[in-house]
């Protein structure tokens, strides 16, 4: 029994000379660990006391506990001595240095724009599919209703790899190859991002490649009205919730009735330099799948009914960020990239 | 397409400003691009004068020195070399500071010692601006116009014209009268159709015409006319030809050209003297040749077809005329063909031959198969009513015209269902009526709605729903959300993987780039790839537009490294950039499949990484740099690649490695030969990678589960090894890794030092090493045990050895 007492005296005493000597918390918390925490060597002790013969376990107790309590309090002490003397830093910050940047890249604006895109028309419901850019003069032209010699073909100059194959000249044909595909399954609806390629003008609003987001919806009953709700939608999110949508009549091989879709200009009508005085900005071209096209995708055009759309996402990225030369998105100009950031949510 | 104002007034009425004309124009689909004030050349001070004198010049026989009184404007002393004037005439007088064009005005001048006060001008001086025709004297004006009158202004040579963009399949708006009809349904008024010529008691036309091809050629007018006069044409037509583009050649062209703007059908007069009796329409033989009008010799062949007589192609169908047959100053006889062509024959003629005129465009897009007798008869009243020319005989029509309507059918529910809109059979029969369509019931169902043939866009009853929602109004279709069965939109996981190879690569630092498809082959030639390299196996673009767009690109590196001598010119430090985009290789063997499209992801690195920091020193990009960021993004996609140095021609020697998927070679990664760089003047070390996304995509792994957190603390020890040079690091740390054991849990290569503190020919790699049990803390004693075997492994297999 002595023998324990003497041992709690021995653990105690070396518990207070490490305590004394500590420096930091760290130190005092390892201390702790040693002598009072769950494998402590002072809990084990007195964890211990169990055994001992009846008659002495309430004095080795109660020494046991004065040693624990004894031991708490110099913890705390200590502890509270170590945090006041904390050094204070003698030497003041200048807080006005710049920070350490992180380093972060960017994304480009016309894949913010097109993201941004496929956001909205995903959550009206549409499916993002990809198609390919080097297409076949039949999925291209023939099948969307521009048989060879038709008129439309010189709206637009294409490029040639071989008399039959050619660089798409839009996403339209994604349309017939997603619905012979999927026919007749309805409803359909997708949106198609992409690249094309136009022979010709190279000058602030041509650009011999660029991209487009065709829309394609095809259901039981679909009419212009839900084509125009889509697209008032999408004008919204994207331009902001006051504007307006305007529909003007126009031409497209591959849809009747084509429209010519505008977007009232962000002066709200007045007239500025962006909308040349009107007010409106063309931003794409829509319209009712034309029925040749529903057959040639293999739906019957006398059950159901579709709608198209072509969005130019430079077009759209341009308006929306007004960037006056198609070719900077190709130029690549780190200055100019570096002005980029998806803020395009305050709409959304 | 030009519609001036006038002229547009004489076939229907108008009711309202050019300006308001064009927005209601626009809003039914017919795009008025502008709205032009169109004016005669004559700029300044054209006045009327009477001729009071007109005496020969004493020196020079040719002119002669009139004296004209220019009422209020005074008199004045004019040379003039004109021979049609007598004392008495009235003529229009530019005074000195008329201006006529860019670098013609009017002064005051002296010919041979007599001064002259101004010019009496020519119909075509004053409206064009150019000078006088051939055979075409000074302007006679009529005596109604006062002396000192202002001439310009008394003609009217001033009004508005509306300038359409028009989409093809309106091809009746490049008529005026056409245009007349949409504007009649527009305000609801009546198109009053141009005069033409009654036909008289005239014998047959001998002209025979032979249809060869009635697919090309289904009708033929030829009408035969004499006693040609091809003066210079009068003011009025004159100024028509001027207000909508076209110049003037003689009275009989400009009025078949008249004719063809007015009714939108192209016409075309041939010198009968030079012709023969017969006329064939047929397919051009191959070899044949034909001078064009325009001074051309056009090689022909089987696609192109032609007129001929009976010897040879004396014109192009519907595309233009021939030289040796065109109506000249000394033509007396005229033979005036009136003929439809079939609009994918003239097109791809005109396509063939590069060859867009007025007629060609307007044949291709499709001209009224009705109308051609009409055309004929409206050309001849023209020409005689201008004493041009009188009609010979009966005008023959060889072959068959179209009927000039046609029936359709339109279901009114359907085009409720199509619009969208509330729309009663009732209120579709008006719609339709007021295109001047007419409309009765067919059964209860359908409607039957009789057209124009020139409506050459109205053949089913989709086109009909177009037209009655263009006039019911676009703006009156309502906005409604579909309402359909709910489908997964998703992007698909190829798509979704693409933005995040992507977000992963901006994470890492980079700046993504967009760049042209087409292979910049001058940059391929100076990063001094060897012919027969993969890269300049490239797919050939048959028409490119410039030399620019030969080729398909076959890597992003090469059009990443104009992105790199772009920003460099522009004073830019460093260049941290990737792409993602389509690569294309010509398909294997077969020359109609489709050539390989395959999404490669580019990444290029040059120059000081980050900004410049007042607290940190830069490093600049190398290779290690560019291999850091892709184990970045294979390790955060789980694409176990493996690394191994390779030659390739881009990269300097050593200093190019190969990453590989299992023994699949997915892309490279290296630093360019400095003569590369040299060569696209660039100094400094260029980092490049491309890797294959299609095998990422692949060959990723798709978390299932993750581990918990680790219960037990971990033991720490760093190995700081003397390494023989020609061990590679990867090697070593393969070594330890194995002979660590289970609770080795990573070993991380962090410093490497060569130089005077090691013997040669060796260098110091030193590692941090991890250990941890699942279950218990590790002791010292055991974690010294697995580090001592560690140590004997890799001296027997590497001939390492610690590093005291
Ligand atoms: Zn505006």
């Amino acid at each position: 029994m002595v023998c324990l007492e003497r041992d709690i005296e021995q653990l105690t005493e070396e518990a207070r000379r490490l305590i004394e000597e500590a420096t930091d918390l760290a130190q005092l918390d390892a201390i702790r660990i040693q002598y009072l925490g769950r494998r402590g060597k002072l809990t084990v002790l007195l964890r211990s006391l169990g055994q001992q013969p009846p008659e002495v376990r309430p004095r080795l107790g109660r020494v046991a506990n004065e040693a624990k309590q004894l031991l708490q309090r110099l913890l705390a002490d200590k502890r509270q001595m170590l945090v006041k003397s904390a050094k204070v830093p003698t030497e003041a910050y200048d807080v006005t240095l710049p920070g350490i940047s992180p380093l972060v890249g960017r994304r480009h604006p016309l894949s913010l724009v097109r993201r941004q895109m496929e956001e909205i028309f995903i959550g009206l419901g549409f499916e993002v599919v990809e198609g390919r850019e080097v297409e076949t003069d039949f999925y291209n032209f023939v099948a969307l209703n521009i048989p060879k010699d038709h008129p439309a073909r010189d709206m637009q100059s294409s490029f040639y790899l071989s008399e039959e194959i050619l660089l798409r000249t839009q996403t339209s044909p994604v349309q017939v190859r997603v619905m012979r595909e999927r026919a007749p399954q309805v409803p359909l609806r997708i949106v198609a991002p992409g690249r094309v390629y136009r022979r010709g003008d190279d000058d602030a609003t041509h650009s011999p490649v660029f991209h487009q987001m065709e829309l394609l919806a095809v259901d039981v009953g679909l009419s212009m009205a839900h084509m125009k709700g889509v697209l008032l939608d999408f004008a919204r999110k994207m331009f902001g919730p006051d504007r307006k949508i305007r529909l003007r009549p126009s031409y497209f091989p591959f849809t009747e009735p084509s429209a010519e879709v505008d977007v009232s200009c962000f002066c709200d009508g007045e007239g500025c330099r962006l909308c040349d005085g009107t007010g409106w900005l063309e931003i794409l071209g829509a319209g009712m799948v034309h029925p040749v096209v529903l057959r040639n995708g293999g739906y019957d055009p006398e059950y159901v009914s579709g709608f198209a759309a072509g969005l130019g996402i430079e077009r759209v990225a341009m308006l929306k960020y007004g960037v006056d030369d198609i070719r900077h998105f190709y130029r690549n100009d780190l200055s100019f990239l570096a002005c980029f950031e998806d803020m395009g949510g305050g709409w959304m | 397409m030009r519609v001036p104002l006038s002229w547009l007034r004489e076939l229907v009425d108008v009711p309202t400003s050019a300006d308001e004309l064009a927005e209601r124009l626009t809003m039914v689909g017919i795009e008025v691009a502008a709205v032009r004030r169109v004016t005669a050349a004559a700029q300044g001070p054209v006045v009327a004068a009477t001729i009071m004198s007109a005496v020969p010049h004493p020196s020079n026989p040719q002119w002669r020195i009139c004296r004209v009184s220019a009422g209020s404007r005074g008199e004045f002393q004019v040379v003039t070399a004109a021979t049609n004037l007598a004392v008495g005439d009235r003529v229009p007088l530019a005074l000195p500071g008329t201006r006529l064009g860019p670098d013609w005005t009017i002064r005051r001048e002296e010919f041979g010692g007599e001064p002259s006060e101004g010019m009496l001008c020519s119909a075509t001086e004053l409206i064009f601006g150019i000078p006088h025709l051939e055979g075409e004297g000074i302007l006679q004006l009529p005596h109604k116009c006062p002396p000192g009158t202002d001439v310009v202004e008394w003609f009217g040579w001033s009004e508005d014209v509306l300038e359409l963009d028009l989409t093809p399949n309106l091809a009746h708006c490049f008529s005026l009268l056409g245009v007349a009809r949409e504007v009649a349904a527009l305000f609801g008024g009546k198109v009053r159709h141009p005069a033409v010529a009654r036909v008289r008691d005239l014998p047959a036309a001998r002209t025979e015409v032979i249809l060869e091809d009635p697919e090309g050629c289904p009708a033929y007018v030829a009408s035969e006319m004499e006693a040609v006069r091809p003066v210079a044409s009068p003011p009025w037509l004159m100024w028509r030809l001027r207000t909508v583009g076209l110049r003037c050649h003689n009275v009989v062209v400009d009025i078949t050209n008249y004719t063809m703007w007015e009714l939108g059908v192209p016409l075309h007069p041939f010198d009968a003297d030079r012709l023969g009796d017969v006329i064939r329409v047929r397919r051009a033989r191959a070899g044949e040749e034909l001078l064009t009008l325009d001074g051309e010799v056009r090689k022909l062949n089987e696609e192109i077809l032609v007129i001929a007589d009976g010897s040879r192609p004396v014109a192009l169908a519907g595309v233009m005329g021939g030289k040796d047959t065109e109506v000249t100053s000394q033509t007396r006889r005229v033979l005036l063909e009136s003929a439809y062509f079939n609009p994918f024959v003239v097109g791809r003629g005109a396509r063939r031959l590069g060859l867009w005129t007025e007629a060609a465009s307007r044949f291709a897009k499709g001209v009224d198969p009705s109308a051609q007798y009409t055309a004929a008869l409206r050309a001849i009243e023209l020409l005689e009513r201008e004493k041009a020319a009188v009609l010979v005989s009966r005008p023959r029509l060889v072959g068959r015209l179209a009927q000039p309507h046609k029936r359709l059918l339109i279901r009114p529910a359907r085009v409720a269902q199509l619009l969208g809109i509330e729309l009663g059979k009732e209120e579709v029969a008006a719609a339709l009526r007021r295109q001047g369509f007419q409309v009765a019931e067919e059964s209860q169902e359908r409607l039957a709605v009789t057209v124009p043939s020139q409506r050459v866009d109205l053949n089913e009853e989709v086109d009909l729903v177009e037209e009655v929602a263009r006039v019911h109004g676009y703006d009156r279709i309502p906005a409604h959300r579909p309402v359909g069965a709910l489908v997964g939109a998703f992007r698909p996981e190829a798509t979704r993987l693409k933005e995040r190879v992507a977000d992963l690569l901006v994470a890492a630092g980079l700046q993504e780039v967009v760049t042209t498809s087409f292979m910049p082959l001058d940059v391929l030639e100076a990063l001094g790839l060897p012919e027969g390299h993969e890269w300049w196996q490239y797919v050939r673009v048959m028409n490119p537009g410039n030399e620019g767009q030969r080729a398909l690109r076959t890597s992003l590196i090469p059009v990443m490294a104009r992105v790199l001598t772009h920003n460099v010119a522009r004073q830019q430090r460093g260049v941290h950039v990737f792409e993602i985009g389509t690569v294309f290789r010509p398909a294997a063997e077969d020359p109609d499949a489709l050539p390989e499209e395959r999404v490669s992801v580019g990444l290029l690195s040059w120059g000081p990484i980050g900004p410049r920091r007042w607290c940190q020193p830069r490093i600049n990009s190398n290779f290690y740099y560019l291999k850091g960021v892709l184990e970045e993004l294979f390790g955060r996609l789980g694409v176990g690649v493996r690394v191994t140095r390779v030659d390739h021609p881009l990269y300097a020697p050593g200093r190019g490695a190969q990453l590989l998927v299992g023994e699949i070679p997915i892309g490279h990664v290296g630093e360019w030969k400095p003569e590369a760089a040299q060569r696209l003047g660039l100094r400094g070390t260029v980092a490049t990678a491309e890797v294959d996304w299609g095998v990422i995509l692949a060959k990723r792994r798709v978390l299932e589960r993750v581990a918990s957190p680790a219960r037990f603390p971990a033991v720490f020890r760093d190995l700081a090894l003397l390494v023989p040079r020609e061990v590679s690091a990867a090697a070593v740390a393969e070594v330890l890794q194995r002979a660590g054991g289970e609770y080795l849990e990573e070993v991380e290569l962090f410093d490497l030092y060569e130089g005077p503190q090691v013997e040669a020919g060796w260098r110091s790699l030193a590692f941090g090493l991890r250990f941890r049990a699942p279950d218990r803390t590790l002791t010292e004693e055991e974690v010294s045990d697995i580090v001592e075997r560690m140590l004997v492994s890799v001296r027997e297999r590497t001939g390492a050895r610690l590093r005291t």
